[in-house]
């Protein structure tokens, strides 16, 4: 196992450099200056030459990068152009605020997607079953930032019930732990739902085909409970996509953050990158990137690893 | 005098937002309505100021790097630190809210005393003296170096004499400086651009290195912290910051001038409109804007008894054409009668009323007519050119050109104009069609690309780049770090934020405007002869002032009077809250 992690460490070291490569070029090839940006309303031709040296833009694309790159080794992600502070602490003060909202999503849509597929499969052409496929079809193919908007309509402008926004009530004289729940609601929300249903379909299917495997039918005729072989027996195995998808969300989650943060007012790391992609503001562009860029790769070590611990039958070499 | 371009309101129509003065009316033609200020102002209640989409608030000295120079770290800055200088909604000098109490100088305009108020105090009970005044002018002189230390330099360097044209600046007691000049002149030119921007920073406080390098270094590292600024002279004092969420001023207990009645104001980061729109209508932001793509759903806003203002800025848009040298259209845009007839084209007033529901008005030349300010020409009331197609193509006819398959031709040219405007905004392409649409009656045919903001200006501000004809949606704003409104840097021949156009009369009078002279009479004289001459030239097409459209909730008040919103830095501490609403 441990040589299996070795070696699929070192095999991402490439994949790594690639998506750098790749990011670097495209980001600096791409429309928009960000001198031109900075200066905004200040902008002439010596105070462009100027930031644009001072930012070390005026160098070749691949001495930049090599620079990036020798700084990334030691730990340096730059200097934020729009923030002046370190892209490292920034993502650092982002990071646990998407991690929370992400997280709750996560664990939450899980549990609520093995319960519901579950209960789909074994009820299968039921109302039930058929009530929910409907519903699950309508979020999987229902876009983060529409369901995040029809929410703020309905629980923030409409209800009142929850905040539209941000993760504390600036006019609260001390905004507490209630009030930072009540601001993690919606954001998390709208993440557990547009999950939920994709991943619900998913153990509907792998539950389905469980239950008509031989060790279900052969449990049942050694006397166990419906329950005992839904949730016991076959559960096991239906699961093991889901641990497969369980890796793999985490990006997708983190992608999906992006736009549920900017509805939301939400200051996580798809905030940070929304504001430094409309700015320009390459060295946080390139610091989420590589970070999403490595939380990939780790979700999918991650989900082969948990995938062989739930399936016996897999061996590393 | 330097001009520079402003994007800001550009930025509004990219963003679909109002910004700069939200909540923060003018007294204006449109169809604004105001916050009634007449009931007893009470203390307590939190602001919640809402920032314009994707604004980042993140410089807090008064002393600001190129690259952090924006109106919305000046709006909570100016709230910490009292400027030289306050200017008012109608861009004269308020004295009261000012550093200086009066300014004198010589007839020859080479030296100025400028007699400081003894009333102002910094937060720490020690008095604001020339000492400070000085201080900040040697951190000016130094950051404007093109080798100071990141973040610098200055964005002031190169404005208004700062700093090589400045031969002295020196104490003459503890409440007089005296600044000579190397060369004369215009004096209000020099007031307006220069003295406005010494901006006195707490010396016993900040000026704690004797290597200026050094101490440059230090404020450049703590600029962007908000609570570096522990001691201040304005209304407010720092409370905290969170990037992508709020920064947070409370009133200065030791502050002189009027002390501010409300708890705190909250700048609060706004992700987008539709973001900002859905905390208006949920109360969490009590003070806030609409863009004007939203103005359909403002009676969901005024049903729950929320004010609707606008507030315009002391700027101007236009269409900017392509003469830069080696563009194809620039021997047809350099004939001024083509010039001419393209602004005769264009139905301003409409757009203003129709498309901007009011919340704009037309321009005629290098000065706004609202607000209303002494630097507009009386005589540029009226429009010279007004819309009338038959009379526009009247022009090109009588020069040779003629219709020819709906294409007004000439020899080997044809009207064919790519057009680029600024996407985003429904109200931006909406006028874009409409002006495509007029052209289009006279035989000018113009194909339109929407670019996002970023790509507008950058194809603008690239000399080389002639893949466009004619730019809609950029212009200027008079609001520093020079704030005399001429042209230099932007109407006057290989001006850095024009787009190619030359003119030696336009150059002479851009000049004539720096100059000193022995009454403001002659001084206003020269202007205007250089405002009437822009305004003809058309060195761009003229399009309309966009008002910032205001939201504040009903038990906010005080915000429309004390807006200041020529130069878009309202006095917070006028502000108030009343309870029970």
């Amino acid at each position: 196992m441990l040589k299996f992690i070795v070696r699929r460490i070192l095999q991402s070291i490439p994949t790594l450099i690639g998506i750098t490569l790749i990011s670097f070029a495209m980001i600096h090839i791409a429309p928009g200056n960000p001198v031109r940006l900075l200066l905004g309303n200040h902008y002439t031709i010596d105070r462009a030459a100027a930031l644009t040296k001072q930012l070390g833009l005026n160098k070749p694309l691949w001495d930049q990068y090599l620079i990036w790159v020798g700084n990334l080794l030691q730990g340096n992600l730059g200097i934020s152009y729009v923030y002046n502070e370190p892209v490292t602490t920034l993502i650092l003060q982002a990071m646990p605020h998407t991690l929370i909202i992400v997280v709750v999503a996560v664990v939450a849509a899980h549990l609520f997607a093995v319960f519901i597929g579950s209960v789909q499969a074994y009820y299968k052409d039921s109302w039930f079953d058929q009530v929910a496929t409907v519903v699950n079809y309508f979020l999987y193919s229902m876009p983060s930032f529409w369901l995040g908007v029809l929410l703020v309509i309905l629980f923030s402008i409409t209800l009142g019930w929850l905040p539209s926004g941000g993760i504390v009530n600036n006019q609260l004289a001390n905004p507490g732990f209630i009030d930072w729940v009540r601001h993690l609601i919606l954001p998390s929300a709208t993440l557990f739902l547009v999950s939920v249903a994709a991943w619900a379909r998913y153990m509907r299917s792998s539950m389905w085909d469980s239950l008509l495997q031989d060790y279900a039918r052969t449990a049942r005729m050694k006397g166990a409970s419906e329950f005992r072989v839904v949730f016991v027996h076959a559960l096991r195995n239906s699961i093991l996509p889901l641990i497969t998808l369980f890796g793999l969300s985490l990006p997708a989650l983190l992608s999906g953050a992006l736009f549920v943060e900017e509805i939301f007012n939400y200051p996580g790391m798809g905030l940070l990158f929304w504001d430094a992609v409309l700015s320009r503001d390459y060295p946080i562009i390139m610091g989420v990137t590589i970070f999403i860029g490595v939380i990939t790769l780790v979700g999918n070590l991650l989900a082969d690893i948990l995938y062989g611990i739930a399936d016996p039958r897999i061996q590393y070499k | 005098m330097k001009l520079n371009k402003s994007m800001s309101v550009a930025i509004a129509m990219v963003t679909g937002t109002a910004l700069l003065l939200t909540g923060c009316g003018s007294s204006s033609a449109t169809p604004s309505t105001s916050t009634p200020s007449s009931s007893t102002p009470t203390a307590g209640g939190v602001i919640n100021f809402a920032e314009s989409p994707a604004t980042q608030l993140n410089w807090f000295l008064p002393i600001v790097p190129s690259s952090n120079d924006t109106v919305n770290n000046d709006q909570l800055v100016v709230q910490l630190y009292k400027p030289m200088l306050w200017l008012n909604n109608n861009y004269s000098i308020n004295w009261n809210s000012s550093i200086a109490k009066n300014i004198t100088y010589n007839k020859a305009g080479t030296v100025y005393h400028i007699f400081l108020h003894k009333k102002w105090l910094w937060s720490n009970g020690q008095p604001v003296t020339s000492k400070d005044v000085l201080f900040s002018w040697n951190v000016i002189k130094a950051a404007s170096s093109p080798n100071a230390p990141k973040p610098w330099p200055f964005v002031g360097a190169g404005t208004g004499e700062i700093p090589n044209g400045i031969q002295s600046v020196v104490a003459n007691g503890n409440y007089e400086v005296t600044i000579t000049l190397k060369k004369p002149a215009n004096q209000q030119w020099f007031i307006y651009n220069g003295i406005i921007q010494l901006t006195p920073m707490p010396a016993a406080v900040w000026d704690i290195h004797k290597n200026m390098t050094k101490e440059l270094t230090y404020l450049g590292e703590n600029g962007a912290n908000l609570m570096f600024d522990k001691v201040t002279d304005g209304p407010f004092v720092p409370v905290s910051a969170t990037p992508s969420q709020s920064w947070v001023i409370a009133p200065n207990k030791n502050y002189p001038g009027h002390k501010s009645l409300v708890k705190k104001i909250v700048f609060d980061y706004e992700a987008s409109s539709t973001a900002e729109f859905a905390a208006l209508k949920t109360n969490q932001v009590n003070l806030g804007y609409l863009d004007p793509s939203q103005l359909g759903s403002a009676p969901a806003l005024t049903s729950q008894g929320d004010k609707i203002t606008s507030a315009y800025p002391f700027g101007i848009f236009w269409t900017e054409m392509n003469m830069y040298k080696g563009s194809p259209y620039a021997s047809i845009f350099d004939h001024l009668y083509v010039r001419q007839a393209l602004q005769m084209g264009l139905d301003n007033a409409t757009i203003a009323k129709d498309i901007f529901k009011g919340y704009a008005t037309p321009v005629d030349g290098p000065i706004p007519t609202v607000p209303a300010t002494k630097y507009l020409d009386p005589s540029l009331a009226t429009n010279p050119y007004p819309y009338n197609i038959q009379a526009a193509m009247q022009l090109l006819e009588k020069h040779g050109w003629k219709e020819v398959n709906g294409v007004m031709t000439k020899g080997s040219q044809q009207m064919k104009f790519p057009m680029i405007y600024v996407s985003g905004a429904t109200s931006s392409t909406d006028a874009a069609e409409l002006m495509q649409s007029d052209w289009a009656k006279m035989g000018v045919d113009v194909t339109l690309a929407g670019e996002p903001f970023a790509n507008f200006i950058s194809m603008t501000s690239d000399s080389t780049n002639h893949t466009w004809a004619l730019a809609n949606g950029s212009g200027w704003d008079y609001n520093g770090p020079g704030f005399y409104p001429t042209g230099g840097q932007l109407f006057a021949t290989g001006a850095p934020s024009g787009t190619g156009f030359s003119n030696q009369e336009e150059d002479a009078l851009i000049k004539a405007t720096h100059q000193p002279y022995p009454t403001e009479q002659q001084t206003m004289s020269v202007f205007f002869k250089y405002e009437d001459y822009t305004a003809k030239i058309l060195p761009f097409l003229w399009n309309e002032n966009y008002a910032a459209i205001g939201v504040n909730a009903p038990n906010v008040h005080n915000t429309v009077k004390y807006a200041d919103a020529a130069t878009s830095l309202p006095q917070m501490q006028y502000w108030w809250v009343s309870s029970g609403n």
